[in-house]
């Protein structure tokens, strides 16, 4: 199977793909690094030109590209000391995986390496029995995470970088990841000079941490709420217009849901237009946490910070030495293309019926493996378990199995076995 | 257009206004350093540096010509001393006293103008009428500029959560802002010291000697501790002197005692190539293993953590605290903490 695909991707690599060199410009201040099919990692490389990259990527086939969002003086360097760091573009990770969906729950399991124990949906970081951190993790693709994802990018680019930081969509390079996510490099002198405490402060402010200190303040050992007009700039009319968003479109039942208690949910359903109103005046009152109670008003601002923050990876804001996919490379968990999208195509873009470059290969033959395979799209591609039998020969278009393959659900199978 | 005048340059002695003011009158370091007629303003520098260093702050002195001319001349006298220690005293005690001030003058137009002149931050001012009709001018710092200098200041004040973010710019009192202009002005001494070269001292030799002394009188505890390679076996805690003294006699030492060796000297700067000749000396020592465990508890293999020397209530625990009547043992619950007192003779 190895071979097979390797021979798929050195074919990409070698006609197909083309780098853009200005997504990764400077390209000869970048590190570059690379993963192998065999699980080895090559960092520290450095290229000079775009086809000079290509050449080592068709060479090599490697399962994954990647280059660093920093710039060094001597990118080939090994040591942190010898490269030089000069700056590093301002750059955003948003995953499924970090992400909660409900979906989750049908389509995503982890296993303990350690002692076995598995479970269904988002993989807690450590087992829960042994409190191991090798963790087997499965995801799969889906319609629903897609979207997802989506909804946390467009908060992230609109509400966030080109909403509160007035960056221009040329400011933006975007990323598809490959998977279930998206990358956002933000191309700016003064950003990319900021160090990782400052970065701090801006994740903090994309996930809306210490909203809730925003309305309920302690003064003096008393607390006391504050009310923002809805018309007011960054999070104080944020969470007051997301506050109106919940009260004004939630049921009884999603009211509970999100932990608050019969009563205090029955009061809002109830006086909905009267607390409305108080919401909507210049001078707001949200006398109504008076009634509700303070634990009941958390729950609420609980929930429209998470209605309003985009769910970024932490750890790659704030890293200002990370590797991230090169664009234009392929992904090798589901052979789907790193792809670069101006921010006007984004609207269009949906990753699952975005062409692959292994359609010219037409069908590959292939066994399914695995009980755990689930529907998907991919190449425009559709699959469903309940018509791909377990263990039994199968034509698949090329993109869906090497999707599959990758995914390590699928074996290859010789032609003939396939009718 | 802010009309400046010669107190303004005395408080704010990092202006543009204020080094032109140096220039026109042609005074040059070397004859600040060497002619006797400039030894009041040689005086002052030196004054400056040594309020920085003993009270965090320097105070604005009454002849404003005085205080223009002695803010680059102390700036030189530091970089003669060559502490960066002293550095960052005097830096942080000068940006401190122009904060200071500019809080004194609660002056909007003349903060701003300092932001832009010196910094180039390119503020905004906006104007929204307040709910009682009054017109409230609020000053618009970029967003990176805040990121920038609000991460370094500690608190939830400063969450970028709490504030109003428009378009690129956050929204701050002056007060914050000025706040914020005060790291600036820190960083902007800092980048400033480099000891001139070609200047003879003159006049400022046993000024800058003085200060050297002062500085090791001062920060020396502190500055050791950074460059520990300088402190001796009689400041380390009972418990380090019997491990490495049972080490150096080839007697097998238990596993946290290994640990606490390495961990502490690590704290005390110690590299790896150190600590393992330090170890050559036990009968089965193997390089390779102890440096690969060496390097395990540096942080620079495996899962990269740093580990921290133990406390003095694991060392009690594993049988290795040697306190005895130790004065200090009494008062640390930290080995490292215990060279501190003992080097800075003061717990902190
Ligand atoms: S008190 Fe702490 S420092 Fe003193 S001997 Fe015991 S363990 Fe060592
Ligand atoms: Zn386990
Ligand atoms: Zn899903």
């Amino acid at each position: 199977m190895e071979r097979l695909i390797k021979r798929m991707f050195r074919d990409y690599y070698s006609k197909a793909f083309s780098l853009n060199e200005s997504l990764v410009s400077p390209i000869e201040r970048r590190e570059f690094g690379v993963q192998f099919f065999d699980g080895l990692m090559q960092r520290h490389l450095s290229f000079a030109a775009g086809e000079e990259l290509r050449s080592f990527l068709t060479s090599k086939v490697p399962k994954g590209v990647y280059y660093s969002s920093a710039c060094y003086e001597n990118p080939a360097a090994k040591e942190m000391e010898l490269k030089g760091w000069v700056c590093a573009d301002l750059s955003f990770d948003i995953d499924v995986d970090h992400i909660p969906t409900k979906c989750k729950q049908e389509h995503d399991w982890w296993r303990c390496k350690n002692c076995g124990y598995e479970g269904r949906g988002m993989s807690p970081p450590r087992c829960p029995i042994c409190g191991s951190e090798r963790m087997e993790r499965h995801t799969w693709i889906c319609d629903k995470c897609q979207h997802e994802a989506k909804e946390h990018l467009y908060r992230l680019v609109d509400d966030f970088l080109m909403g509160d930081l007035g960056l221009s969509p040329k400011q933006l390079i975007i990323t598809f990841s490959g998977h279930r996510g998206y990358h956002v490099r933000v191309v700016s002198d003064e950003y990319s000079r900021l160090d990782p405490e400052s970065r701090g402060l801006l994740i903090e402010y994309i996930l809306g941490l210490g909203v809730k200190e925003l309305v309920l303040e302690e003064v003096s050992g008393r607390r006391r709420y504050r009310a923002y007009p809805l018309d007011e700039l960054g999070w104080r009319g944020r969470v007051a217009r997301l506050l109106y968003e919940v009260i004004s479109g939630y049921s009884v039942e999603e009211l509970l849901e999100i932990g608050l208690s019969e009563d205090a949910a029955r009061f809002i359903v109830r006086n909905r237009v009267g607390i409305l109103r108080q919401l909507e005046a210049r001078r707001p009152s949200w006398s109504f946490i008076k009634v509700i109670g303070r634990r009941n008003f958390e729950s609420l601002v609980e929930e429209a910070r998470f209605r309003g923050a985009a769910i970024i990876d932490e750890r790659v804001t704030r890293d200002v030495k990370r590797l991230l996919r090169l664009p234009g490379s392929l992904h090798g968990s589901t052979g789907m293309m790193v792809k670069p999208l101006s921010y006007s195509e984004l609207e269009g873009f949906n990753p699952m019926e975005m062409p692959s470059p292994f359609e010219r290969f037409g069908d590959l033959c292939i066994k399914i493996t695995s009980k755990r395979t689930y529907k998907v799209t991919v190449g425009g591609y559709k699959y469903d378990p309940a018509s791909n039998p377990v263990g039994r020969p199968l034509k698949l278009p090329a993109p869906l199995a090497i999707y599959l393959l990758l995914k390590g659900h699928a074996e290859v199978v010789g032609d003939g076995d396939c009718t | 257009m802010v009309k400046l005048d010669l107190a303004d340059l005395a408080k704010y002695p990092f202006l543009p206004e204020a080094k032109s003011y140096v220039e026109r009158l042609g005074i040059e370091l070397r004859e600040l350093f060497n002619d006797p007629d400039y030894s009041d303003i040689l005086e002052r520098a030196y004054e400056r540096v040594v309020e920085a260093l003993e009270h965090g702050y320097v105070r604005l002195g009454r002849d404003p010509h005085i205080e223009i001319v002695s803010f680059p001349a102390a700036i030189a006298l530091v970089s003669f001393v060559g502490s960066d220690l002293l550095a960052q005293r005097y830096a942080t005690a000068e940006a401190k006293r122009a904060s200071r001030q500019l809080e004194r003058d609660n002056n909007l137009e003349l903060t701003v103008y300092i932001s832009d002149a010196v910094f180039n931050w390119g503020l905004k001012i906006v104007r929204r009428e307040t709910l009682d009709g009054r017109i409230e001018e609020t000053p618009m710092v970029p967003v990176y500029t805040y990121l920038k200098y609000a991460s370094r200041v500690s608190g939830s004040f400063w969450s970028l959560v709490s504030r109003r973010v428009e378009n690129g710019y956050v929204h701050l009192p002056l007060r914050a802002l000025i706040r914020l202009l005060e790291e600036a002005i820190k960083d902007y001494i800092l980048e400033r010291f480099s000891p001139p070269v070609g200047v003879e001292l003159g006049y400022a030799e046993p000024l800058v000697a003085r200060l050297s002394e002062l500085v090791k009188k001062r920060l020396k505890p502190a500055e050791e501790l950074l460059e520990a390679y300088r402190i001796g076996e009689e400041s380390y805690p009972p418990c380090i002197r019997v491990m490495l003294g049972n080490l150096r006699a080839g007697k097998g030492l238990p596993h946290l005692a290994r640990f606490t060796i390495v961990t502490f000297l690590r704290a005390l700067g110690w590299d790896v190539d150190r600590v393992v000749e330090l170890f050559s000396i036990l009968p089965d020592f193997n390089e390779r293993i102890t440096r690969y465990q060496v390097e395990h508890i540096f942080g620079l293999r495996g899962s990269r953590t740093v580990y921290a020397p133990p406390s003095c209530a694991t060392l009690k625990r594993g049988n290795l605290c040697y306190a005895g009547g130790d004065p200090i043992c009494g008062k640390v619950k930290h080995p490292l903490q215990y060279v501190r007192v003992k080097v800075g003779g003061k717990a902190d």
